[in-house]
């Protein structure tokens, strides 16, 4: 019997054959829209909540201490002594303090002072953190041993005696914390530079870059600065945090603002001093404190898993 | 331990060396540019005070100063006290203040990875339900907010308000009155490796190894306590760097909140008394207890983990 005949025998029937594939779960593949990566990020970060909770925060804070002391009828340095150590009421909604001075207004005066500190520091230290971070992973070699050394040799000594001594000499006022903190944090902004620029500097598109003739400097602004932005953001959200909290300590040691002006350190401290007898003195002051602390490290968490999500979790 | 290994711990050490006398040499010469006098009694005269300075060596030239400082400190004397403590020896100050301040850290260091760990892992293994939420809120409230807070909130909830614990430290009952400071400076450091240890069990839980040891039929209790906790608590040793820097400024500030007699006390009392040979040995001893910590938390490094090879750092 042959192949043909057997073939001939056989009947096929309309069920023998089936879809191999159900046409409705037949799909077409969806061609995202080129979106730019940083409404990739915003929309990452808009998802964490604890992130999004924390901008609102540090928003609302940031208002009241612009608006609240320019909007009080009361001055945040007027000393009367008719009025002391008034518990909160409907005249002072934080109470005075030992001089009669209005808490409300001091307190929205001692959050300005100590962000307008922080900021400022960073700010400072962002741009000495960068340009040494740069200049020792650009140029590497020699020039990149002998600042790596002389950075190994600042960084070890602890941000606490090296803040306590260079307050201790210069005389503590806005300008000398300010400049103590920049000195400090300095260190951790150089190295991320530095590791981001020793990775991006071997890349392609640096390489094609000189080849076309660019040169050093323009190679470091227009090729590498922009591809370590969102390691700087990250790295500003986690220092100002740590700004506020040694701006605190130092008011702690003896080594704050000096009287009449006033921060959330300056509060703190002088707060504590009378625990026992207004408990309200110190407790406001450490709630705003212990917010803003909180919120800000909420947005750097938000912030690193938006921006660099290869980097989540230390 | 390998030739490149032993390379590296000599050359780590000659750069510490280094770097804590530079830090000698700085320390010296600012402490001495300090606004103020260690000898200021206003009863006396400038004959007495010059005559005073003198009895200390005060009027030498700097150099020679110097010279005298350091080889006395070779043969452990560090001066004395000029102003704090009349005339007495700062070597015997630190020696009955630096065993407290340990204590202090040391016990918050063990307690906090103690329960840091049980917490991590709780919520590693409950992860995405209620337990797990709230050790992850728990432990950014931990990691955000600095423990003078704590000790705040501890000694006006407690001390003030319950009267469990005392508001003073007291010598005669050092354990009682150590509660407080320990269990503020702990909360740090409870975030920081809950927060570590939730992540890297994570990790491990969803390894190769773990789902072979679940194929061979082991029990759930054998599987996280043999495998999974053995190898999420080696990594931990990698975070102990931050955790044991932050608990020293943590000491300073929580030692004065809770009047314990420590040297974060000792120094910021000499500070406000410009008491030069206080100031001096406390901050040295600060900068020579981080530096050792820092060597011996990276030389571990490669101890524990093989992988990290030592020598061919940079």
């Amino acid at each position: 019997m042959t192949q043909s005949e057997a073939l001939k025998k056989y009947q096929f029937q309309p069920e023998d054959f089936q879809l191999a594939q159900h046409r409705d779960a037949l799909e077409v593949d969806q061609v995202m829209p080129a979106r730019p990566a940083w409404k990739d990020s915003i929309n990452l970060f808009l998802r964490n909540k604890g992130a999004v909770i924390g901008i609102i925060c540090i928003v609302i804070i940031t208002l009241f201490a612009i608006f609240a002391p320019m909007l009080s009828s009361w001055k945040y340095d007027d000393i009367n002594t008719s009025i002391q150590n008034i518990s909160p009421c409907a005249q002072h909604w934080f109470g005075t303090d030992t001089l009669g001075r209005d808490l409300w207004v001091r307190l929205w005066q001692g959050t300005r002072i100590s962000l307008f500190v922080a900021v400022a520091a960073i700010l400072i230290d962002v741009v000495i953190g960068v340009t040494y971070g740069m200049i020792s992973g650009y140029f590497g070699g020699k020039v990149d041993s002998v600042m790596q050394r002389i950075q190994e040799v600042i960084n070890s000594i602890p941000t606490l005696v090296v803040l306590t001594i260079l307050l201790m000499v210069m005389k503590s006022n806005l300008f000398t914390i300010i400049m103590a903190l920049a000195f400090t944090e300095w260190i951790g902004m150089s190295r991320i530079t530095r590791a981001q620029v020793l990775k991006t500097k071997e890349e392609e598109f640096v390489l094609a870059s000189r080849t076309l003739g660019a040169g050093s400097f323009f190679i470091i602004f227009k090729e590498i600065l922009p591809n370590i932005y969102s390691q700087m953001i990250i790295m500003v959200m986690m220092s100002i945090p740590n700004a506020i909290f040694y701006e605190a300590y130092l008011s702690f040691v003896g080594l704050g603002l000096p009287i009449p002006e006033a921060s959330l350190g300056t509060l703190i401290n002088d707060g504590f001093n009378t625990l026992t007898i207004t408990p309200y003195q110190m407790t406001i002051p450490v709630i705003v404190f212990s917010i803003l602390m909180l919120s800000f490290n909420l947005v750097g968490d938000g912030l690193r898993d938006a921006l660099d999500p290869t980097m989540k979790e230390m | 331990m390998s030739k490149s290994t032993v390379r590296y711990i000599l050359r780590r050490l000659v750069i510490s060396l280094i770097t804590l006398f530079v830090i000698l040499v700085v320390l010296f010469c600012m402490v001495r540019f300090l606004p103020g006098s260690p000898i200021n009694n206003e009863h006396l005269s400038d004959a007495q005070r010059a005559a005073i300075e003198a009895s200390y060596g005060l009027n030498l030239p700097l150099p020679q100063q110097f010279v005298k400082y350091m080889s006395g400190m070779l043969t452990g004397d560090f001066g004395v006290s000029m102003n704090l403590y009349r005339d007495m020896q700062v070597s015997s100050l630190v020696a009955t203040r630096a065993p407290i301040s340990f204590f202090l850290g040391l016990s918050a260091c063990i307690l906090g990875t103690l329960v840091g760990i049980l917490l991590g892992v709780v919520a590693a293994l409950k992860k995405n339900t209620i337990w797990d939420t709230l050790a992850t809120v728990l432990s950014v409230i931990g990691v955000s907010i600095p423990s003078f807070v704590f000790a705040m909130l501890i000694l006006m909830i407690f001390g003030t308000n319950l009267h469990i614990l005392p508001t003073m430290y007291s010598s005669s009952q050092p354990i009682y009155s150590a509660i407080m400071p320990i269990i503020a400076l702990s909360m740090s450091v409870i975030a920081n490796v809950a927060r570590f240890t939730r992540t890297e069990m994570i990790s491990v839980l969803n390894s190769d190894y773990i789902m072979l040891a679940k194929a061979k039929g082991l029990s759930r209790k054998d599987i996280i306590l043999k495998h999974a906790l053995r190898n999420t608590l080696i990594p931990i040793v990698t975070i102990l760097g931050p955790i044991l820097v932050n608990l020293m400024t943590g000491t300073m500030v929580v030692e004065k909140i809770c009047s314990v007699p420590g040297l974060g006390l000792l120094l910021i009392n000499s500070i406000q008394a410009s008491d030069y040979n206080v100031i001096l040995a406390c901050s040295f001893l600060y900068a020579a207890m981080y530096i050792i910590m820092m060597l011996v938390i990276d030389v571990s490094y490669g101890i524990i983990d093989p992988r990290i090879r030592l020598g061919k750092d940079e």
